[in-house]
């Protein structure tokens, strides 16, 4: 008998828990969080530049030298996906998907796909300096990703 | 063909001309506008009916769950939506408790703390492990002074400020008050009800069901297959009509 769940009773894919990717991206040795209030005008750019603006009002971010990592998550179709982004200077340096809670469309979480995010920028039109490519059937996954990426490449540019 | 034949095809043919009609003007109307999705702009508009709502499986009745916040304030469950005073909130977990600190509202699931302002606004999700000490939460409460805290699986912690950036560990006698779930006054579940039409469903969505048939079950669903075959049926019945009129000429 086959037995076939909802997609909100299947369990979330773990890659990789959000304290040790910190961690890991500070050498072991991961600064204290710091808040960073998301002031009206940063929500203002935000909805232009994503459609809409961030959920909270604040978020948190880990600082070290020139390297800021934010923890963001973000409805993909119907669940959320939890992803880390490594902010060099003002690039991104590595994008990883941590929680995966959709039932399908996970390919986003391979490397081929997150690696496309590296050396990426906002430009001035609030658009990524390089688009990634779809994946067929993670459209929505991708859009995901891809709106994270500006809304912490935005963020980083603000603190 | 003889004459009591064509007379049952052509009577037929009426008939099925008549039922299938407004389930046609229907379907060809929620047909074209959703050919027009996007230039409509469909998913940005929205449907608030106390009608379409039941539909959806929302029960405006009664809450399944209700947290009493005081001075009459509540954060109420209602089949996957929630109501924090008079705005709708987006939850991504099914809570479990409710409490109103100094600095607002907090809302958690068992690795989740939603905390809202006194606005309803979100401030921050704070996880377990990230942003909250790691744990299963099981409870909330607050102390003599509003703040907030955390009864775990495993022990208590307390927020070191109203504003929840960090925690401490704590014991059970910091508790002054529990969380609590309760019951809605009648002018609280009328605000509730007017909260939760207000949110209302994308038109799309809408369309899309009424198309389908969806929007009224297994009952709607079957409807449109009849309606399927009585355009069928009518296309059969009007081409065989043809075909003796073409006979006769």
């Amino acid at each position: 008998m086959l037995l076939i769940l909802p997609a909100s009773l299947e369990a979330a894919k773990t890659y990789q828990n959000p304290t040790d990717f910190i961690s890991e991206q500070f050498s072991g040795a991961p600064p204290t969080a710091k808040i960073q209030t998301i002031t009206p005008a940063l929500q203002s750019r935000l909805s232009q530049i994503n459609g809409s603006p961030y959920k909270s009002s604040r978020v948190r971010y880990w600082k070290k030298g020139t390297r800021t990592v934010y923890i963001l998550e973000d409805i993909g179709k119907t669940q959320l996906i939890t992803i880390g982004y490594v902010i060099d200077g003002q690039k991104l340096s590595n994008v990883k998907v941590l929680i995966y809670r959709e039932s399908h469309g996970d390919d986003v979480s391979r490397t081929y796909f997150t690696k496309q995010f590296k050396s990426v920028d906002l430009k001035s039109s609030g658009k990524l300096s390089k688009k990634p490519r779809n994946i067929a059937g993670a459209t929505m996954s991708v859009r995901t990703l891809s709106r994270m990426a500006r809304a912490a490449l935005l963020l980083s540019s603000a603190i | 063909m003889n004459f009591k034949r064509k007379k049952w095809i052509r009577s037929l043919h009426t008939i099925l001309g008549i039922i299938v009609l407004v389930p046609l003007l229907l379907f060809t109307i929620t047909g074209v506008l959703l050919n027009h999705k996007h230039e409509l702009r469909l998913n940005d508009r929205f449907v608030k009916s106390e009608w379409i709502m039941k539909q959806y499986g929302l029960d405006l009745t009664a809450p399944s769950v209700v947290w009493e916040l005081g001075a009459d304030e509540f954060f109420a469950q209602y089949s996957g939506q929630y109501i924090l005073n008079s705005s709708n909130v987006e939850l991504d977990k099914a809570p479990l408790s409710a409490i109103k600190i100094s600095s607002g509202f907090c809302i958690a699931s068992e690795d989740k703390i939603h905390f809202f302002d006194h606005r309803a606004t979100l401030i921050e999700a704070l996880e377990t492990g990230l942003s909250l000490p790691k744990g299963e939460i099981v409870a909330l409460g607050t102390d003599a002074n509003g703040k907030l805290v955390i009864r775990y699986q495993d022990g208590f912690h307390i927020a070191d400020s109203p504003d929840l950036i960090s925690f401490s560990p704590t014991t059970e006698s910091a508790v002054h008050h529990w969380a609590k779930q309760g019951k809605l006054t009648a002018s609280q579940l009328k605000q509730a009800k007017k909260t939760l039409i207000a949110e209302g469903q994308p038109l799309e969505r809408v369309l899309l069901d009424l198309h389908s048939g969806n929007i009224f079950s297994l009952a709607g669903k079957i409807l449109v297959d009849l309606f399927a075959i009585g355009i069928l049926g009518l296309s059969i019945s009007g081409l065989l009509i043809a075909k003796r009129k073409w006979k006769k000429a």
